[in-house]
């Protein structure tokens, strides 16, 4: 009776499943940012512009990247798929040039059209290229440590006794906060925000909300229901048009992005520091305060693993790793934003002043924390080599990521059309950071911050005005 | 509206134990209990621990009530959407299938399932009975608001003003354009001061709402339509204005709050408290997500907008109208305050029967002049839901006799954000020195600066306008 009753809901969850799909168009649809075929109801925005010469530059090196990475990818098939685009494309031109062969340019070109909603489709989906720094170890490669390890003992509370937190099965990701905790959220954000202004970067308050083609360029999909939470919008004017939207934060990589995709900056605009404060949505982690920052600059990195002769962990990408942790170790002299240099270019030197700049951030709130490097499987897909930043939470016995620093490149200049000089190539390279997930550090601050009794005293840099 | 999907099987007995025929119309009470206990076990959301919606069955069913529930109805102009005839039609054949099965003309079973259709019909239709409305509030349309209060002076008429976009895009301070190739339509960015000033109008109103005793919550944007719908919002249909998520197991389970009001309500589901635990005062600041018709250049961009920020009050009472209506004018006077203090010129309006939506009792709405586009627009609204939204939730309070009862709930606005900066920043702007005075208390949030003036550090980007 249960196995019946089980499968009829199955079926009844797929005829449903079924009929929604079928009223939302987009879900047919192989790929947002390369759309296809006449009747797509995915507009074109962007145009991706790939560096197919330089993905394909060495079997070894991408072969490599997906190992690490755990992606099961048949590299022989997509580079097969390679050279047949470019038998196509090379025939087509001579046969453009020469105008004759009519008969076989219409099969080439029916060819080369099929060939691009796949293979096209599918490098856009191929990761970034690796950072040379990134530890070639399995497990996290500690860069930096502060502070001892508070343990827990007879006077210490957990946060779930500190705080006045309930959760509810009408809101499953997220809990309700009450009264000084989450006060404690705003005023974190405050000291972010007013630690981020003294550098001279610029506040945005972007969309919670993209269209499919940016996720898409993050390497979501935008019919994965599981990991990504969708929005249809049915407009009153017009039964038929549904649009999808997908809701990510604009304290996301995606949400700070947006108001930046399609455009092209001055020359004089970078290197130009952004950062946004606001919600950050997962299905998975749930709903989250944080602080994103992003950074572009003109100049690429010099250590991603693109060519037969570089390697990981060779003597540039040591040399880059030691002035990372040097730089890091000594984050306790910045006394003045000054002493931080942000106007140079080179995106490997940006990535080391932020995360120089944001480890000073948590020292002066004298937390616990250690500063390591993401394993290369820990990467996502636009990711080129990640730093995490953690605190320590005594109730867990275990520390918490709070923040991060991850280099993109032009990742996703090149799917977003980011450029600068008005040049068709230039694309920007960029880094991102999480400069902190504010709901997650609100923990630490207050099993750190607890006096005997049941007061909290907050540090003293954590003043609201 | 709610779908009831599932009744339990309820043994629910027909006969009377009594010698004497059981008859609804003369044993009315008994009827009634019955029907209430068929909808008690309804689960309108089997996925929500929420039980069926406690109405006011004894006035609803009352025929005497009928012709004071329909007119409300038609002030309310909810007519198209319920309709009390219906309803008595539907008590009635419920009747008569009770009659019938204890006359044995009907079998029991087959009797007993159509009661529960009936029933699920008569619970589905009774929710979209609107709140009942206060005496005093004016008929109509939002023509009839009654203006209760003028504050403040109308600033100069004869000089054209900018509107906020264009002052943005002169300070290069708020990306408009474009936007909408990325997100929702008429979607905007906001960089630099115009930022800020959107984060310090959120610290100013946390303030002055600690203050007066509100209790700040941090709120959840994505809940279960259920809490929706109890709130009197629909979540389905063209009324809508809610987002739904295609996410997981099944579409528009959970959705996206159109403002906090619903994740504070929510939250007290199921809650029954201590007479002196009321009144209860919260506030919270959320991202609110709206399918909004577009408003059109005569609005202006920032005025109706799918997302934007908003600080929300939220109150419950005891079910005493004059305590409730006590809490609705402090929420009111406390709006009052903050909008004073920012120099808003505003209106504050007694808002018509067809302005008050399903929940509101009686609703206050403030109006600011917006100068660019010179017309009261609505920056603040202010709600006596009495139990609408209690009777849904069962949110109640154990009153001096021990009898458990339900609250009074509160709602009101104590700061939009894009239509605070809209009035603020073309209020404030001087076009000729090229600068917007920042109002005073919000000077200590934006480093005790007086003015907001143009910046370098914002880039200049510019949209590609051909792709290839």
């Amino acid at each position: 009776m249960i196995i019946i009753r089980r499968h009829t809901q199955y079926f009844l969850h797929e005829i449903r499943r079924t009929l929604i799909a079928e009223r939302i168009p987009q879900y047919k649809e192989r790929s947002a940012l390369l759309p296809g075929g006449l009747n797509t109801p995915f507009p074109i925005v962007v145009e991706p512009d790939i560096d197919l010469e330089l993905l394909f530059k060495s079997h070894e090196q991408l072969q490599e990247n997906l190992e690490r990475r755990h992606w099961i990818v048949d590299v022989k098939k997509v580079e097969h798929d390679y050279h047949l685009w470019k038998k196509l494309n090379r025939q087509i031109a001579e046969a453009t040039a020469r105008r004759s062969q009519l008969e076989e340019l219409h099969q080439w070109g029916e060819q080369l059209y099929a060939l691009n909603a796949k293979f096209l489709v599918a490098c856009l989906r191929l990761p970034a290229p690796l950072h040379g720094a990134v530890p070639e170890t399995s497990g996290r490669k500690l860069l930096y440590e502060y502070g001892s390890q508070r343990k827990s003992s007879l006077t210490m509370r957990s946060w779930r006794d500190l705080a006045e937190v309930t959760s509810l099965d009408a809101a499953p990701f997220s809990s309700f906060a009450f009264g000084e905790f989450a006060q404690l959220e705003y005023t974190l954000l405050n000291y972010f925000n007013k630690s981020l202004d003294a550098y001279n970067m610029q506040l945005c308050s972007a969309v919670n909300v993209v269209k499919s083609f940016v996720i898409e360029a993050f390497g979501y999909h935008f019919s994965d229901i599981k990991n990504v939470f969708n929005i249809v919008a049915e407009h009153d004017d017009d039964e038929n048009s549904v649009e999808l939207l997908h809701l990510f934060g604009t304290s996301t990589p995606l949400g700070i992005v947006s108001p930046f995709i399609r455009t092209n900056f001055t020359r004089d605009a970078l290197p130009y520091y952004v950062y946004s404060i606001g919600r950050n949505y997962n299905p998975h982690s749930g709903q989250s305060s944080c602080i994103e920052l992003l950074a572009f600059s003109n100049e690429h990195s010099q250590h991603l693993l693109v060519d037969d002769h570089q390697k990981a962990g060779d003597e540039r990408a040591k040399a880059f790793e030691d002035i990372l942790k040097k730089s890091i170790t000594n984050c306790v002299n910045i006394t003045h934003p000054k002493d931080i240099n942000l106007m140079s270019n080179s995106v490997d030197f940006i990535y080391i002043q932020l995360a120089t700049i944001i480890t000073s951030f948590y020292q002066r709130l004298n937390l616990p924390l250690r500063v390591c490097l993401s394993p290369s499987y820990e990467l996502l897909s636009y990711e080129s080599l990640r730093l995490t930043i953690e605190v320590y939470l005594p109730s867990q016995i275990d520390y918490v990521r709070v923040g991060s620093v991850s280099l993109i490149d032009d990742y996703l200049s090149r799917r977003l059309m980011i450029k600068h000089n008005s040049d068709k190539k230039s694309y920007v390279a960029m880094v991102h950071a999480r400069v902190a997930d504010v709901s997650q550090l609100a923990k630490c601050v207050l099993e750190a911050s607890q006096t005997i009794g049941r007061g909290i005293k907050l540090p003293s840099v954590l003043s609201m005005r | 509206m709610h779908r009831v999907k599932y009744l339990f099987n309820l043994p629910v007995r027909f006969h009377s134990s009594t010698a004497s025929k059981f008859n609804p119309w003369h044993d009315y009470r008994p009827y009634l209990d019955q029907v209430k206990t068929y909808i008690t076990r309804l689960n309108p959301y089997i996925e929500l621990e929420l039980r069926s919606a406690a109405l006011n069955w004894d006035y609803i069913l009352n025929n005497e009530n009928s012709q004071a529930i329909s007119d409300n109805v038609k002030q309310r102009k909810e007519n198209d959407f319920v309709d009390i005839e219906h309803i008595l039609a539907l008590h009635r054949d419920i009747q008569t299938l009770f009659h019938r099965i204890e006359e044995k003309k009907l079998d029991s079973i087959q009797g007993e399932d159509q009661i529960k259709l009936k029933i699920q019909d008569l619970y589905n239709y009774a929710l979209r009975i609107p709140n009942k409305t206060h005496h005093d509030a004016p008929i109509g349309n939002e023509e009839q608001a009654r203006v209760v209060r003028l504050v403040g002076e109308k600033p100069d008429t004869t000089r054209l003003r900018q509107a906020v976009d264009q002052i943005g895009q002169e300070l290069n301070l708020i990306q408009l354009e474009n936007m909408g190739h990325v997100s929702f339509r008429g979607a905007y960015a906001l960089f630099g001061d115009f930022a800020r000033l959107e984060r310090a109008l959120m610290y100013y109103a946390f303030e002055k709402l600690t203050q007066n005793g509100f209790k700040m919550v941090s709120v959840p944007d994505i809940i279960h339509r259920g809490i929706i719908e109890s709130c009197g919002f629909p979540t389905r249909g063209k009324r809508s204005q809610i987002y739904q998520l295609d996410y997981g197991e099944e579409f528009g389970r959970y959705c996206l709050a159109g403002t906090s009001e619903m994740p504070l309500a929510g939250l007290l589901k199921h809650n029954t408290f201590r007479k002196d635990e009321l009144p209860l005062k919260l506030a919270a600041c959320s991202r609110c997500y709206r399918a909004e018709l577009p408003g059109g250049k005569t609005e202006g961009s920032l005025y109706r907008v799918h997302e934007f920020t908003k600080v929300e009050m939220f109150a419950v009472t005891v079910d005493d109208e004059a305590v409730s209506q006590e809490m609705h004018n402090e929420i009111v006077r406390l709006e009052t305050l903050m909008f004073e203090e920012l120099g808003l010129h505003f209106r504050i309006l007694d808002m018509p029967t067809e302005e008050l939506g399903l929940s509101a009792y009686r609703k206050y709405d403030i109006e600011t002049w917006m100068p660019a586009k010179e017309f009261y627009g609505e920056i603040s609204s202010a709600s006596n839901c009495t139990d609408f939204q209690s009777r849904r939730l069962h949110i109640k309070y154990i009153d001096d006799n021990g009898d458990e009862r339900f609250v009074h709930t509160l709602n009101g606005t104590a700061m939009a954000i894009p239509r605070m900066l809209t009035a603020i920043i073309e209020s404030n702007w001087d076009p000729e020195t090229k600068k917007i005075e920042i109002p005073a208390p919000l000077r200590p949030f934006m480093g005790n600066r007086e003015y907001i003036s143009k910046s370098s550090t914002t880039p200049s980007t510019q949209w590609i306008k051909f792709l290839s």
